[in-house]
């Protein structure tokens, strides 16, 4: 075992700060903001990256990337993560849907989606959550059939994100009746801009416009965005779920939290005139949240480090996604606690402590142990894979 | 940054694991808990044949010249059987403490006896008045013209039956710190086992009027601190190794039984009140591994990991507690019996969280290290 950092993946750590620092703008407070400045700037963000070739970076050249090292990629996920992800949406490509066109795509479709990706030009979202269908993925209704000459897709998604700003959408749907509900499933690319498809957003705790509904009304999609073969969406789906639950560096935004709950506790005075953080519940709460931080990233390094030894241990991802999503809520509600009174005052407030990032935070915790598969269906997944529990 | 064991890891973890598959079952352990010595050094000596208890010891005194994380291996292995052995103290404190003084031809000599025989030296730090090992101590060292003479108190002292000397903290008459090896068998002093959770063995040690040579004080003052805080370091987290042992050997038994046990015309473990309680057992637990094995790995890099350790200490303290009793509420009352296998793990993982640091002293090591 080794815990050092690649000497390279620091250096080009302090290179993209430094880039960040000049490109990100003073209003940016985070992807999840209610401000229409947001998404055109990521889609700005994403070609400027691009331009650097550290978009993609880790993707192998001839799909436009740069065959990185895996802990240069991680240091971007890091750093975006720390930073409210100004990808925007586009983290998405990189880490699940082009390496699923890179598995599953023909040579056109690899050529046809993955280069604008890597240039950082499109937005795609995921639509696979239905009104009936949550964690029973697999028993979804939204129907493709085939007339013969492209197919018709009908039904309904739900809770997905970005579709307002989306190009593509990346949509399991049924094509066939199997026997058992895993079976006749089929992924397919469905351009947001065809007829018939409707966005509608839902107001939600975290904004007027983070999810929406998606309608799809007979909206024709050609053969040739048939991702796989048809009937084996499930396994395009299980594979988009072992690429996503590495993506996303949720303690990287724990740490980011942590410094300022820090910052904010050696500035902020008790009632006795001492700073905050002299109270050794402060400390106590600092130190079992830095412990933890510690943890979830040396869990989320486990999955790179097993991935880049050729394994794929489906527990590590599981252990991962809940240690960390718990650890989010965790540290909302202690930072929240340490700002007192205040804490609940909201972002646009003139009088919130930390511009309202605490309170910010904690909202957008709350769908973490929901998002990318529930914390409850990670804990199947340990329990029958990892420590053979019956099903 | 590599989470993949290398060879040697490997190669210890592998060994030891059969090792003690094969000639340490829980009959056995059980026997050697009940036993007077409360250990039996047969085993330790085969441990030390093979090389693996002086793992950590330079390869000049006779050692296998690794680190701390290599022995982290053989420390988890130990947890897992639930045997009582001296790997924190003797393995751990006192082999570091001897290597962080000036080695004086003594300090030399036990760190070949460790290592080559399997001797036994313990540390003796707590005393009635103390709340954990890193106090101050009031054992008292009287300076003569041959050595001098000690008195005092100690509690706690693990393996003292066994052991062939005690590494005694004391205070001399100026109020300096003075290390020395007392003799088991130096006249005055007097041993009594403790009644403890854990079933370790542990004694108090009376110390009356014992006298000690001039050769048998190993350091004093600043570097007599330093380096207990440094044999503290390795055997909290030898400690923190064997403790996942036994979480591990807790998750096994708890997820055996739930897919063995039936109620409701089924497996309990296929009701998710069961498997997910289990399931969190293996996330805490692995976290904790890389805590501690990032900590060692530090501490391997001649850096101070003080605030690793003490985070990792913290952490263990809080999860162990939530793990043993999920696996107790998980069991029902075939749990709570002497007979099966549980409570072996169950004693010893809550005894450990109030060794070397309970978590109000690990917070506060931590909250200094971090700069609070």
């Amino acid at each position: 075992m080794e815990f050092e950092f690649p000497a390279q993946a620091e250096e080009f750590r302090q290179e993209l700060r430094a880039f960040m620092k000049e490109e990100l703008p003073t209003w940016w407070k985070g992807l999840f903001k209610d401000d229409d400045r947001i998404y055109p700037f990521t889609r700005e963000f994403c070609m400027k990256l691009a331009e650097r070739n550290w978009l993609t970076m880790s993707w192998p050249k001839k799909f436009g990337g740069n065959d990185a090292d895996v802990w240069l990629q991680m240091v971007v996920r890091e750093e975006m993560w720390g930073n409210g992800e100004p990808r925007g949406p586009q983290y998405m490509n990189l880490n699940y849907i082009g390496p699923m066109i890179m598995e599953f795509g023909t040579t056109e479709q690899q050529e046809r989606f993955l280069k604008p990706m890597a240039a950082g030009e499109v937005i795609w979202c995921q639509g696979f959550s239905e009104p009936s269908s949550g964690s029973d993925l697999a028993s979804l209704k939204t129907k493709a059939t085939d007339n013969g000459e492209h197919f018709v897709v009908n039904g309904q998604k739900i809770w997905t994100s970005y579709a307002t700003f989306a190009d593509w959408c990346l949509l399991l749907c049924r094509t066939d009746q199997g026997e058992r509900k895993h079976q006749g499933l089929s992924m397919l690319l469905v351009d947001m801009n065809s007829p018939g498809v409707t966005v509608r957003p839902i107001s939600s705790m975290g904004g007027p416009k983070e999810l929406n509904e998606v309608f799809f009304d007979n909206v024709n999609v050609p053969y040739d965005c048939l991702l796989g073969s048809r009937g084996q969406g499930w396994r395009v789906t299980i594979a988009a779920l072992d690429y996503e639950r590495v993506g996303a560096a949720l303690h990287a935004q724990v740490k980011f939290i942590l410094d300022r709950i820090v910052e904010y506790a050696r500035s902020k005075n008790d009632r006795n005139g001492k700073a905050l953080i002299h109270r050794a519940s402060v400390q106590s709460a600092i130190v079992r949240l830095h412990a933890r931080y510690r943890a979830a990233r040396l869990l989320c390094y486990r999955i790179v480090s097993d991935m880049d030894a050729g394994k794929n241990r489906a527990v590590y991802p599981a252990i991962n996604k809940i240690f960390s999503s718990e650890l989010n809520i965790l540290i909302g509600n202690i930072g929240l606690d340490i700002l007192g009174a205040q804490g609940q005052l909201s972002f646009d407030d003139d009088f919130a402590p930390l511009n309202g990032l605490i309170n910010d935070h904690w909202v957008h915790s709350i769908p973490q142990v929901i998002a990318m598969g529930s914390n409850e269906i990670q804990r199947n997944i340990i329990s029958q894979h990892g420590l053979g529990l019956p099903r | 940054m590599d989470f993949n064991l290398n060879e040697v890891q490997l190669m210890i973890q592998d060994g030891a694991r059969r090792f003690f598959q094969n000639s340490l079952d829980s009959t056995k352990i059980r026997a050697i808990e009940e036993s007077e010595d409360g250990f039996s050094i047969e085993y330790w000596r085969q441990l030390t044949e093979l090389g693996w208890t002086a793992l950590a010891i330079p390869e000049a005194s006779g050692g296998g010249g690794c680190g701390i994380l290599d022995l982290c291996f053989l420390a988890e292995e130990i947890g897992r059987s639930a045997a009582s052995m001296p790997i924190a103290e003797t393995a751990g404190f006192v082999a570091t403490f001897l290597q962080t003084i000036d080695q004086s031809p003594l300090a030399q000599n036990l760190l070949r006896d460790i290592a080559n025989s399997g001797t036994v030296f313990t540390p003796a730090l707590a005393e009635p008045v103390s709340r954990d090992e890193s106090s101050m101590p009031t054992c008292e060292f009287e300076e003569t013209a041959s050595g001098g003479i000690v008195s005092g108190t100690k509690i706690l002292v693990p393996f003292a039956a066994v052991a062939k000397g005690f590494l005694t903290s004391t205070i001399s008459n100026d109020g300096e710190i003075v290390i020395l090896i007392i003799d088991r068998d130096a006249e005055g002093i007097f041993l009594k086992r403790h009644k403890v959770t854990g079933g370790a063995p542990l004694y108090s040690l009376q110390i009356n009027k014992v006298e000690v040579s001039a050769e048998s004080i190993l350091a004093r003052g600043n570097k007599a601190k330093k380096a207990i805080s440094a044999g503290l370091d390795v055997a909290t987290m030898l400690s923190i190794a064997q403790v996942i042992g036994n979480c591990e050997e807790i998750i096994r038994i708890t997820s055996e039984y739930a897919a063995y046990r039936e109620q409701f015309g089924q497996k309990i473990g296929q009701f998710q009140a069961v498997s997910h309680p289990i399931a969190n057992m293996r996330v805490h637990t692995d976290a904790c591994r890389l805590l501690n094995a990032e900590a060692a790995w530090i501490y391997d890099q001649c850096e101070d990991a003080t605030l690793e350790i003490a985070e990792t200490k913290v952490f263990t303290n809080e999860i162990v507690v939530d793990i043993v009793h999920s696996a107790h509420a998980l069991h029902g009352a075939i749990g709570y019996t002497m007979e099966y296998d549980l409570q072996l793990f169950t004693r010893r993982a809550r005894a450990f969280c109030l060794s070397y640091g309970n978590t109000e002293r690990q917070t506060e090591r931590a909250a200094s290290a971090f700069g609070l």
